[in-house]
């Protein structure tokens, strides 16, 4: 039996030393008989593989997709970001341009504080950026009002809108000056005005008087016109802010002359 | 009958698709090698060598590679597979995977032999390395399938070593 087995084994194995030398590919009449179904398998098997490679790459180009659509959204916060420092920059050559051609200091409102007594805000910059106390601060569109007081980083600024805030002014191209003061937190109002050619709707400018060192500035419109009672002489003024105090995100700090 | 039939359908099947499915890098089970191995199982060593080397031959044809290259390499597998089966008393799993490695062994000793025969220079460090190690992991693995499924077409058996050498 053993002897049986390896003749079999012997005789097989010269066979095929015999056929990978001499006869290396199968008959082709052999081949093609058995092919048919062979390809019909190996075809399954490359479709299905095309079809695996097919759905890996979907998700690849899903991961791709997510990606990218991660990356438009920083983008867009960039975009946003680089938008608002350009219209910053804009307000800084305006407000060099309109209000102060000296230097001036940009800084951010990080505290608003506007209740019955008080309308102030607090900005990012201090005595270490040179930040002093009455300092004027304003935006390109007008007054905002003046440092109140100064620690090392901050400073709070006490606007146009507090009770305690003052202001000389003038209306118009006249040259009468009066005192405004802050008004319960939404309007400024000037007593004894002693000149009747000023008229509602016109524009009110600051002039440097009344403790504060402003330069000219516009402050808002005349909103309303009234004679002063008592035994005061001349008109009550009341004065509209041009700037809209409680949306402030950044302002100017203009250099003391 | 239908069983074998389909049988022969789904392994011819399987080495086909999972040859074009399995990507280039990785080697394909040598399924037609671990249906050789359960023939020896049923039939006595001189068919198995024979089935063996006819499966082999089937394989050469079908890959249009060099005829007798797998032949001999199968039946050298079931050869040298029988040698551990004689040694190991009963069809476990664990004796399964060894016979299967064995005949994984011998395979490749054979077509290197072969491959110098030819002098073809078909088999490098680089074959061994990426087809051979990756094969036997691979078969091993299909392993247990593939003998399930040939249990379910031909019948469970028992170890029968009167018809082994």
């Amino acid at each position: 039996m053993n002897q049986r087995i390896g003749l079999l084994f012997g005789f097989l194995l010269v066979f095929s030393l015999i056929t990978t030398r001499f006869a290396p590919h199968a008959p082709l009449a052999l081949s093609s008989a058995i092919t048919p179904l062979w390809t019909v398998f190996t075809t399954v098997g490359l479709n299905l593989r095309q079809f695996l490679e097919a759905l890996i790459l979907d998700q690849d180009l899903r991961k791709e997709n997510t990606a990218l659509k991660a990356k438009v959204g920083e983008l867009e916060v960039k975009a946003y970001s680089l938008e608002q420092e350009v219209q910053k920059l804009e307000d800084a050559t305006k407000i060099k341009r309109t209000i102060s051609p000296a230097a001036f200091l940009p800084a951010q409102v990080i505290q608003v504080n506007f209740n019955a007594l008080n309308a102030e805000i607090r900005i990012d910059k201090g005595s270490l950026n040179g930040v002093k106390e009455k300092m004027a601060v304003a935006t390109p569109q007008g007054l905002v009002g003046d440092v109140m007081q100064v620690d090392e980083r901050s400073a709070i600024v006490r606007t146009i809108l507090d009770p305690d805030f003052r202001v000389g002014i003038k209306v118009g191209k006249l040259n009468t000056v009066a005192i405004a003061k802050g008004v319960t937190g939404r309007i400024l109002r000037a007593e004894q005005y002693k000149n009747p050619k000023a008229k509602k709707g016109d524009t009110v400018w600051s002039f440097n008087s009344a403790g504060g060192v402003f330069p000219t500035i516009r402050i808002g419109t005349v909103s309303s016109i009234s004679e002063t009672r008592g035994d005061s002489i001349g008109q009550t003024l009341e004065i509209t802010p041009i700037v809209d105090i409680t949306s402030l995100e950044q302002v100017y700090l203009l250099r003391l002359p | 009958m239908l069983r074998r039939i389909i049988f022969v359908l789904v392994i011819l099947g399987l080495q086909g698709v999972l040859g074009m499915l399995i990507p280039a890098f990785i080697s394909p089970p040598d399924i037609l090698l671990l249906v050789a191995l359960f023939v020896a199982t049923r039939v006595p060593l001189f068919w198995a060598l024979i089935i063996g080397y006819s499966i082999g031959l089937l394989q050469d044809i079908l890959g249009v590679g060099l005829l007798g290259f797998h032949a001999a390499g199968i039946m050298a597998g079931v050869f040298a597979s029988s040698f551990v089966r004689r040694g190991l008393s009963a069809e476990t799993s664990i004796n399964h995977a060894t016979a299967a490695f064995t005949a994984l062994i011998a395979k490749w000793l054979v077509f290197i032999a072969l491959n110098y025969w030819t002098r073809q220079g078909l088999i490098g460090f680089e074959t061994i390395l990426y087809r051979f190690i990756p094969e036997i992991v691979i078969t091993l693995m299909v392993g247990p399938l593939v003998f399930a499924f040939c249990n379910w077409a031909f019948g469970n058996s028992n170890a029968n070593d009167e018809q082994l050498l």
